[in-house]
């Protein structure tokens, strides 16, 4: 029965239909399909003065000749050979030739060989596209020349154009295309009432001067860039990359030309006079994985970095992936292995910050980060400096009162003071820590240990006119390391020393140790915040003391109060034993004078300089100025802060240059196996380099040079994908030899001369697009259009195609009226579910968002490589490892129950039934209302019935399960509109571009 | 339109597109009149192209790569020469992921033993294997072209060594639908320390059609990801919405033509079944204790076991293809926990007692007929040590020219061993047996012939085997 096989056999018609979208067949072409083959496989023996067999393959002429053995295409010579049936078989010694290069070279043979173009050269992508002239013909349907080139071709096809889209389809389109998001409902009421000729094209413009339109064009950029949150490697660390996300929203929105777009990203640190921002710009270089695990060889690591780098801008601009001449010459385009080594030259001479122990495997390899202050930042900085400037010259201005101090001071500076212990009557701490009495009268700290504590010490009544305190801390066999601190090194950080004196605060001068950790000195115990304090590793499990003098003394039985806070950021940097004293007069300070201090003042005639430095000294300590210095300590405490807050960003940083830019070439690919040398340079297919240094900069200038065949191809390849679902060249990643055939060849030419035309102006290219007739139509098909292109190749309709990840996020939360309109700033945690983080040495965690960063834009999801969000790698976002150009569409179980479960979806559906709720109106403008948000447009009667059917059903179920109610978030009335908005949120129309 | 017009257009502009040249015309064979019934879903269990031998496919992917050397290869000459150094002919041309210079000979500390009425030569590593030697059939010749983990696997899953082409599982249910509706028709389960180097693309359907990609089951929290309804939506009422989605998405199909919309449509539909069928499936706590103590399995914990349990209750449940991952067989000896005398028994243990009742308990069942039961690495360990860094611990490096893998049931004949070693084991002296030549071999038990299994893709007909790939007939009974 084959009439009835062949019935049966198109029922499996879904495969054909999922999700993979089959390319059309191909007539079978020599330049395309077989002459890389050849160049491949064969051409290294015969080709040249004395060809094997006589067999010349790389010209026309010695191909149809044919070698000693006749004509290829008598007998079918030239598949015996190939195939073995006639040896010897080729290519000779070799693998026999793959399946589909075999049937290629058949059919070609079996029409006789026919040649197209000269099998030396050079495919077409390798040649600058030349302006051509746009088709003429005259239709009314024709808005731009996009649609000349379009028209043109269906008419060949036998195809005409569908009618435009409904306004409301329109508008939806255009937004999601342009901003990323849905249009509100106002915008859409507004659009349907322009009635005036060019109101679509105002709405066009103002979505290109949306600051979404940013976010939503830098979405495919940071696929390109593999932009995201973590190394990618083992522990695959958290990084801070998002500056350099900000920087391509801001690019997009400031409408950067797409040339200065380019050299920004790859050599904006070598750009004259470059800017914080044209730094940042090459964090798309440094978006690269990084191995940081221990073992690891990081001069291989950072090989591995280099070669992703050039890969990637090959990739990114040039849409050639030459990953394969790592190993060897390309097999089927024309780039060799040395080329590829000739690339990576140009991202050789960058800085790295070796950190760690000097050995291999335990050396750290780090690369630039930079301080990004922000706007307000920046003007708070500037405001804590001048303040800081004018209080410095306050504490340096001469006064009478300053001088007569210092001269008394210079008259008794080490006389001697005698210190009487206190009495301890009560100590407590915030952590719950137990202190235990010694015998020589200082305490031990005991029981619960925090990461912070702060002490609180009741010393009774002063027994004198106390003026200094002095604090022991002590060694003790019950601490880490004998203490004195409580930390397992025995270190401490005293943040905070304040005196309470019947019950008000009572200030303090200054103070000073017999030792303080460098960078943690004694004073700051006074004068700074929980970022400083004083600290004493390098002398751990020693006794050390910090005398501290008081503004003016206290007076006999005033009731006194230490408090020892110790806040740090370094955990369990707490005091574990120490002892308080007091001092009436004298110079409590006698014995921590420096030696120069001392000398100075014991100087018979002081010199000028030793003059200064006891002036500088008393300013230091005189409680004269005790209160400006402690303003001036709190402002320097707060710009220091200010400071360790600002983001940064990763950056490249060149070396100096010595001589040229160079690279080993490694023999199949292995770090170990270095061969040739070569300098930095350019594939040799493609256009020179220009004279002058080669490096980064020369390159990214190279690559935007118009006499480059690719870049502008390539990338207004990708703003068709964008907006079509499919790209001129459907390979959008590949323009080598194999990529598929452009469905509009000169169509793809005219846009990339008109990108270079206008500049690189983006947003031009983009409006011209999405002002064209062929982007207006309907994505409607008929019976006739499938039948004739059943992949819309040849755009007689508007694409349709679901909505990528991020898009469909966002579009959910924008229905729910809870997406969040801020631009930029770190990564934001969204729910997800448990479990998905699992880093089991690093020890993060997922920290759910608060408030408005619950529902951010997808794009500022934090991206973890190795656990990437789950709902977006449902609906095909990739890990960000690597360079991607094109994510695949596909359409599975699992991503029905990530839109149907995920609890943001949920919170999703509980805001859309809030807006549907609150909508005025009887029940059915409610649910149209709700429907709207989602698609744009008013239901029909029967999709309005459908849903109106639906909430009743289940408002009923609802009221006899009050409990089921309550868990969706209230009453049986805001449950079931709450599932009517899951079912919205789900809709095909509702998560599809059409 | 009605749907039956549609439908009818659709199909007559597939048959346009696909059904022509030999990928038409293999899969207009592979069909039955079941399908037919069954309308369009890519799922529909199909009759295979001729009688098939087995109907499911479980692959125990022991990810890293055993090493046969101690596990199925006694080499008393191995033994004699053990700590000499390596014969430098061996080494010429060749190229190892870690050994440099000259590597020593490393006899394996293990003993051998020949067991059953086959005389299989079995390890004392895998005591639980012995007692089901007769039931298996011992390939101690497999030979890849890969020697580093990811694209290794790549290769011994889809027959590529990069990633972007269907994975054996999805050619199976592209080829042959599944049996079980409510579940999808390729499970993969994974147990040991990570997930396997070559990532997702070992399960994924490349240009395949997307539905037959191995969906991952997860053994905490969700098995699936969002398989359970949010609180306060029983199932009625998550069926009430999925029948409105369904009739809104239907109208949305007819006004657009656009065959996604039904494939969603069916998506929706599986995914609801699957919110039943799936907890029921993970639950194994009702199972006997007798049968728990044969897996040595705990419910509610990640391992092994746990897996090889759930591949029995996923086959008898009608499931196509059932791939379990256990990783850490990556025994280099760069340290102790990676090395011959403790890494390796650890993984033994980890896996031996489970696997072998597996076939016991397929067996009892009746099950292991229809049902063909793989387990091996991606390649296999050189008989030489790696000594990485002058490291004092046994270990061997990646060896691609000859490994072993063990197969049952199915339609592969029990108690057999085929292919043989040179004397150090390490090229393959007999026999060999290439990975195409197992994907043709077990494509074959299903009743699929591999060279008529195709897809066309970019203008031409793609196979799992590409252009390569012979039947071992002698496996099979």
């Amino acid at each position: 029965m084959p009439k009835r096989a062949a019935l049966l056999g198109i029922a499996v018609l879904p495969y054909a239909f999922v999700s993979v979208q089959l390319s059309p067949p191909q007539r079978v072409s020599f330049s395309r399909d077989v002459a890389p083959v050849f160049r491949a496989h064969c051409i290294s023996c015969h080709s040249g003065a004395a060809p094997a067999g006589g067999l010349e393959l790389s010209s026309a002429k010695g191909i149809l000749r044919g070698g000693t053995s006749g004509s290829l295409f008598t007998n079918g010579l030239l598949m015996k050979r190939l195939t073995g049936a006639v040896g010897p078989q080729m290519p000779m010694g070799m693998p026999p030739l793959a399946a589909p290069d075999l049937s290629a070279i058949k059919a070609w043979a079996d029409q006789n060989g026919p040649i197209d173009g000269d099998p030396s050269k050079k495919h077409w992508s390798y040649v600058a596209p030349v302006r051509v002239a746009v088709p003429s013909i005259i239709s009314t349907w024709i808005r731009n020349p996009i649609d000349a080139f379009t028209f043109q071709k269906m008419k060949q096809e036998g195809l005409h154009p569908s009618p435009a889209a409904s306004k409301e389809t329109l508008i939806r389109r255009v937004t999601l295309d342009l901003i990323g998001l849905p249009p509100t409902p106002a915008e859409v009421e507004a659009f349907l009432a322009d009635k005036s000729p060019n109101a679509y094209e105002r709405v066009v413009d103002r979505l290109l001067r949306s600051p979404h339109y940013g976010e939503r064009q830098a979405r495919g950029w940071l696929d390109l860039a593999r932009y995201a949150d973590t190394d990618g490697y083992e522990k695959d660390l958290n990084r801070t990359a998002w500056l350099y996300r900000d920087w391509v929203i801001d690019a997009f929105n400031q409408n950067l030309p797409y040339n200065a777009f380019t050299i920004d990203q790859l050599a904006g640190d070598l750009l004259p006079n470059a800017n914080l921002q044209d730094k940042v710009a090459t964090g798309f270089c440094r978006n690269t994985m990084q191995n940081l695990e221990g073992g690891v060889d990081q001069e291989e690591a950072h090989f591995a970095v280099i070669l992703d780098r050039s890969e990637t801008a090959a990739t990114t601009w040039l849409g050639t992936t030459i990953g394969c001449c790592r190993c060897h010459d390309h097999k089927y385009d024309p780039f060799t292995q040395r080329d590829y080594y000739k690339m990576a030259a140009f991202f050789s001479n960058t800085k790295v910050i070796p950190r760690g122990p000097k050995s291999v495997g335990e050396e750290k390899w780090l690369e630039p980060e930079l301080q990004v202050p922000t706007e307000e930042q920046k003007q708070q900085e500037a405001a804590l400096s001048a303040k800081i400037i004018q209080l410095t010259q306050q504490v340096n201005a001469p006064s009478f009162a300053l001088e007569s101090g210092y001269r008394d001071w210079v008259a008794h500076v080490g006389d001697p003071t005698t210190w009487q212990p206190a009495t301890v009557s009560a100590v407590r701490s915030a952590g719950g820590a137990k202190f235990t009495s010694n015998p020589d009268g200082s305490e031990t700290a005991t029981g619960p240990l925090l990461d912070k504590d702060t002490y609180t010490i009741d010393l009774g009544k002063a027994g004198a006119n106390w003026n200094a305190l002095r604090l022991d801390v002590l060694p003790d066999a019950s601490l880490g390391s004998h203490g004195p601190g409580r930390a397992d090194n025995g270190n401490f950080v005293l943040t905070g020393i304040r005196l309470v004196v019947d019950g008000q605060p009572f200030p303090l001068v200054y103070a000073m140790a017999d030792y303080s950790q460098p960078m943690y000195d004694a004073s700051q115990a006074i004068s700074g915040g929980d970022d400083s304090g004083w600290a004493i590793n390098g002398q751990n499990g020693k006794p050390h003391y910090l005398v501290a003098t008081l503004a003016q003394p206290v007076k006999t039985g005033q009731t006194l109060q230490l408090i020892l806070a110790q806040n740090s950021q370094f955990a369990k940097h707490v005091i574990g034993r120490f002892r308080i004293s007091m001092a009436a007069g004298g110079d409590p300070f006698a014995e921590l004078i420096p030696n120069d201090i001392r000398s100075a003042v014991a100087a018979a005639g002081r010199s000028a300089a030793q003059e200064k430095l006891l002036t500088a000294f008393y300013r230091k300590i005189t409680p004269i100025l005790a209160p400006i210095r402690a303003e001036l300590a709190s402002d320097q405490a707060k710009l220091a802060s200010l400071r360790s807050h600002e983001p940064t960003a990763m950056v490249l940083e060149e070396n100096p240059a010595k001589g040229p830019l160079t690279a080993y070439v490694r023999s199949r690919g292995q770090f170990l196996s270095k061969t040739e040398e070569v300098t930095a340079g350019t594939p040799a297919i493609l256009p020179q380099l220009p004279a002058g240094r080669a490096d980064r900069l020369a390159l990214a200038r190279w690559i935007v040079s118009k006499s480059n065949p690719l870049t502008a191809r390539v990338e207004v390849n990708r703003m068709w994908e964008l907006y079509f679902g499919r790209g001129i060249v459907e390979t959008s990643e590949d323009f080598g030899t194999r990529c598929s055939p452009p469905t509009h060849p000169e169509l793809l030419d005219w846009m990339a001369c008109k990108f270079m035309d206008l500049n690189w102006d983006m947003k031009a290219m983009n409006r011209l697009i999405v002002t064209s007739a062929t982007y207006r139509q309907s994505s409607d098909a008929t019976p006739a259009l499938i039948a004739k292109d059943p992949q819309n190749l040849y755009l007689a309709r508007a694409p349709r195609f679901r909505m990528e990840a991020e898009m469909i996020h966002d579009n959910a939360l924008a229905a729910a009226g809870l997406l969040s309109s801020k631009i930029g700033g770190p990564s934001v945690f969204p729910s997800q579910p448990d479990g998905i983080w699992d880093s089991p040495y690093s020890g993060q965690q997922w920290m759910p968002s608060k408030g408005e960063d619950r529902y951010r834009r997808g794009i500022y999801t934090f991206w973890k490589r190795t656990a990437p969000y789950p709902s977006f790698m449902a609906l095909d976002a990739t890990s960000r490892e690597a360079c991607t150009v094109r994510r695949i569409r596909t359409n599975t179980p699992l991503q029905a129950l990530a839109l149907l479960n995920d609890s943001l979806m949920i919170q999703a559906a509980q805001g859309l039934a809030k807006e549907m709720m609150t909508t005025k109106g009887a029940e059915p403008t409610k649910v149209a209302a709700g429907f709207e948000r989602c698609t744009a447009r008013r239901p029909d009667p029967a999709e309005l019935n459908r849903l109106e059917a639906l909430l009743a059903k289940l408002r009923a179920k609802y009221e006899q399960r009050p409990n089921a109610a309550a868990a969706l978030g209230g009453t049986a009335e805001r449950a079931a509109y709450t599932m009517v908005a899951n079912v919205m949120l789900n809709l095909d129309e509702t998560i599809t571009k059409g | 339109m009605n749907e039956r017009l549609l439908r009818d257009l659709t199909r007559r502009t597939f048959f346009k597109q696909v059904g022509y040249g030999i990928g038409g015309m293999a899969l207009t064979s592979l069909l039955s009149e079941s399908l037919f019934a069954s309308d369009q879903d890519p799922y529909s269990p199909r009759k295979p192209m001729f009688p098939a031998k087995a109907k499911n496919v479980i692959y125990l992917f022991m990810a890293g790569a055993p090493s046969q050397i101690d596990l199925f290869e006694d080499k008393p000459t191995l033994t004699k020469y053990d700590q000499q150094p390596c014969p430098e002919e061996l080494l010429k041309g060749e190229r190892f992921a870690f050994i440099n210079g000259r590597p020593r000979l490393l006899a394996s500390p293990f003993k051998y033993e020949k067991v059953g009425k086959s005389g299989q030569v079995i390890s004392e590593l895998l005591p639980h294997l012995k007692e089901i030697a007769d039931d298996i059939s011992v390939v101690r010749s497999m030979q890849t072209e890969q020697f580093n983990h990811a694209p290794a696997q790549l290769f011994m899953n889809t027959g590529f060594q990069l990633p972007g082409r269907p994975s054996f599982g999805s050619w199976a249910t592209y080829g042959l639908g599944t049996e079980n509706r409510d579940l999808p028709g390729f499970v993969v389960l994974i147990s040991g320390d990570s997930n396997p180097d070559g990532g997702k693309s070992c399960w994924g359907s490349g240009f395949l059609p997307s539905v037959h990609q191995g969906v991952e089951f997860r053994s905490q929290g969700d098995p699936v990801l969002f398989v359970s309804n949010p609180a306060g939506v029983d199932p009625d009422i998550r069926r009430d919405t999925l029948d409105a989605l369904k009739d809104l998405n239907r109208q949305e199909l007819q006004r657009t033509l656009d065959p996604e919309v039904e494939t969603r449509i069916s998506q929706y539909e599986l995914a609801y079944r699957m919110q039943t069928s799936v907890p029921e499936l993970m639950d194994i706590s009702k199972e006997s204790v007798a049968t728990h103590e044969m897996y040595g399995t705990e419910p509610g914990k990640k391992s092994f076991a746990n897996n090889c349990l759930l591949a029995r209750r996923l086959v008898e449940r009608g499931v196509r293809f059932v791939q379990l991952y256990h990783r850490g067989w990556d025994t280099h000896g760069s340290d102790q926990a990676s090395d011959i005398k403790h890494g390796l028994p650890d993984r033994c243990r980890e896996t031996d007692q489970a696997a072998a009742a597996l076939i016991k308990d397929l067996k009892q069942r009746g099950l292991l007929d229809e049902t063909v039961v793989i387990w091996g690495g991606e390649f296999g360990r050189t008989p030489m040590n790696e000594g990485r860094g002058g490291s004092p611990f046994p270990g061997r490096d990646h060896h691609p020219h000859a490994f072993t893998m063990w197969m049952a049931g199915g339609g592969i004949k029990p108690g057999l061993s085929i292919g043989m070693t040179d004397e150090l084991g390490y090229m393959v002296a007999e026999d060999p047996v290439s990975v195409h030549d197992l994907h043709a071999t077990i494509l074959n038990l299903m009743g699929v012939d591999h060279t008529k299994l195709t897809f066309k893709y970019q203008g031409r007909n793609f196979r799992l085997t590409d252009v390569y790939g012979n039947v071992v007939t002698k496996l099979i009974s």
